[in-house]
């Protein structure tokens, strides 16, 4: 299981940072094992009982995937990951939403800080 | 200080933050031999870039991923370490309105609280944290907001900050220095008078023993049991009544839990207003005020990405446009009461906070003003942080913002918590007394921003410091 939701919070940090694919520019980009680092140690220390129920909301979103593809999220091709992501963005029901949501945020927040702003004072991005 | 395994003082005081530091300076610096325990580590303001992702992971409690349930949800962060909030916020700095302390007084029956009784507490803080304005110019981006409010006749100040400024210069002429966080101000002045400083220690309940407090608690995996004839809880809005409950002591403790819930926009400018070290803006603009406030928030890389979150297909606006752009905010004082609670064997609190309707038309209605106040000012494109509300370009698209926000499409968050134990002689609402000390109780006292009886409307670290001050002189008998 613990196996199964580290693949899966890593191909969502993977889709993420394919959406918001930044220019090569000054400043490094950081690798997704970094993003990964980050979102798994913001994972570790959320509120237990919050932490629980975004375990199990990422896991019900890497099975649910299967219903699209007939695999699990980490498992399926490129186009039906990014499907799946839409579908959980844009449902009807609010914790899916709030799930994408926190993935989003974290990932974000993370990679264009990385960024920074380059030496002419321009977002680097 | 690494406690052993049983420790004996005459005041305990479990929190770091404002409250906790000006509470043990002061009790310190008056002979008492004082304990001052601390959950988090204790960190340099410099150990890590202000306002980093880096902040979140080393400062922050629950690394910010802190959430009051309700509908909409309220993100909230809170400062876990050793100055607390003190030390992840902007440091402006307020002075508790008049007409707050008229309030508390007439509805919660507190004592000795008006501006001329506070007026010693907040000039001894104000000094002890050099409490000035800018001294030279602030930054584009803060401007305009004056800018915005002159055009429109509206009321706008420049909020002074808890800074030390060093004389050196940044972008666009503005002077630089250092915050003064508590770990810098208060926190090396209660050292300095004995007070014994114990981070990395978590108190887990309070129980009195023969007359005493002792206060279970955990330092680096190892149980210790701290002994104070007094105890002075300031672990802040969320943690104090969490604490206080977890020892059996409920009595109207977490039962009034407030915010100020704010949302946010982004505006791009024509103009650069935008660079490294921005850092924090200082105007405010107060026609509205104390009900709705307006001012600039932290407008990094990494905050500018995650606001566009609500505009995916103008998110390169951020990668092209980045540095014409800053976060602006509306914040209300609003007028819900949530709960603290906790759970047998869970360590983190339940916090939940319902937004009331009035105060989502009231966040509407701020942000409306927001963004007609932003328009004025020269903004040329907003993108509020409501989930599906377009791009906006002119005073016509105002009205494309709902009247009332739509609770599950608004991103709500605050950095203000308070009055979850409020104080005030009227025993039907209050938990602890005039002074903070909590009703039914010997020896124990709150000193923090739960005791703050409604929400101020202006940023509380100036009202905490003062009452904590205040309130810890009471104690001695020195008032």
């Amino acid at each position: 299981m613990r196996r199964f939701l580290q693949n899966t919070v890593s191909a969502i940090c993977y889709e993420i940072a394919l959406q918001h694919e930044l220019p090569r520019g000054a400043g490094s980009q950081p690798s997704l094992g970094e993003v990964e680092r980050f979102v798994y140690g913001q994972l570790a220390r959320m509120p237990r009982l919050l932490g629980i129920g975004v375990a199990g909301a990422t896991a019900v979103f890497g099975v649910t995937a299967w219903w699209h593809g007939m695999h699990v999220f980490h498992r399926q091709q490129a186009r039906l990951r990014a499907l799946h992501w839409m579908r959980w963005k844009c449902s009807s029901l609010g914790p899916c939403r709030d799930l994408v949501r926190l993935y989003e945020s974290l990932v974000v927040l993370f990679l264009y800080s990385s960024r920074g702003w380059d030496a002419s004072g321009d977002a680097g991005l | 200080m690494t406690p052993p395994e049983n420790v004996r003082c005459e005041v305990a005081v479990v929190g770091s933050g404002p409250g906790g530091a000006v509470a043990a300076s002061t009790l310190a610096a008056h002979g008492r031999n004082v304990v001052l325990l601390e959950e988090g580590p204790h960190l340099s303001l410099d150990s890590c870039a202000a306002f980093s992702p880096e902040e979140m992971q080393q400062k922050y409690r629950c690394g910010g991923l802190t959430t009051a349930l309700g509908s909409p949800k309220v993100v909230y962060v809170e400062g876990r370490c050793v100055g607390g909030g003190s030390e992840i916020n902007s440091g402006l700095y307020h002075r508790t309105p008049p007409a707050m302390l008229d309030r508390w007084r007439r509805e919660f029956e507190v004592e000795s609280l008006t501006l001329r009784d506070l007026e010693p507490h907040f000039q001894a803080c104000e000094e002890d944290v050099t409490v000035c304005l800018t001294p030279g110019p602030t930054p584009l981006a803060s401007r305009k907001l004056g800018d915005g409010a002159q055009s429109l006749g509206w009321r706008s100040m420049e909020v002074p900050r808890c800074f030390h400024y060093d004389g050196t210069i940044g972008c666009e002429g503005v002077p630089q220095g250092k915050r003064q966080s508590m770990s810098r101000t208060f926190i090396p002045a209660a050292l300095a008078a004995g007070c014994r400083l114990a981070p990395e220690t978590r108190a887990i309940r309070l129980r009195r023993v023969n007359g005493q407090w002792n206060i279970e608690a955990n330092t680096q995996g190892r149980p210790v049991t701290i002994s104070a004839t007094d105890v002075f809880v300031a672990a802040g809005a969320v943690q104090t009544p969490a604490l206080l409950r977890r020892s059996g002591i409920t009595e109207r403790i977490g039962d009034t839990f407030s915010v100020h819930p704010t949302v946010k926009a982004i505006a791009r400018f024509e103009e650069r207003i935008n660079y490294p070290g921005l850092g924090v803006s200082v105007h405010q603009v107060k026609e509205f005020s104390p009900r709705i406030s307006f001012g600039c928030s932290i407008s990094s890389p990494g905050y500018l990405g995650l606001a566009m979150l609500d505009h995916p297909d103008h998110r390169r606006e951020v990668l092209s446009r980045g540095h014409q752009m800053a976060i602006y905010y509306a914040m209300i004082a609003g007028d819900t009461q949530g709960r603290v609670r906790v759970l047998p064997g869970v360590d983190d609190p339940i916090v939940t906070y319902q937004v009331s309707r009035q105060d989502l038309r009231d966040l509407a209605t701020g942000l409306r003003r927001l963004c007609e106040l932003l328009l004025a000012s020269g903004a040329r494109e907003l993108y509020p942080s409501i989930s599906g509300v377009p791009r906006l370009s002119s005073a016509d698209d105002l009205s494309l913002i709902p009247t009332e926000l739509p609770a599950g499409r608004a991103n709500l968050m605050t950095i203000h918590l308070f009055s979850s134990c409020p104080m005030g002689e009227n025993r039907r609402r209050c938990a602890a007394n005039s002074f903070g000390k909590v009703h039914g109780q010997e020896g124990l006292y709150i000193s923090d921003a739960s005791l703050i009886p409604t929400a101020p409307g202006v940023n509380p670290q100036g009202t905490v410091m003062a009452l904590a001050r205040r309130n810890a002189l009471a104690y001695l008998g020195k008032l």
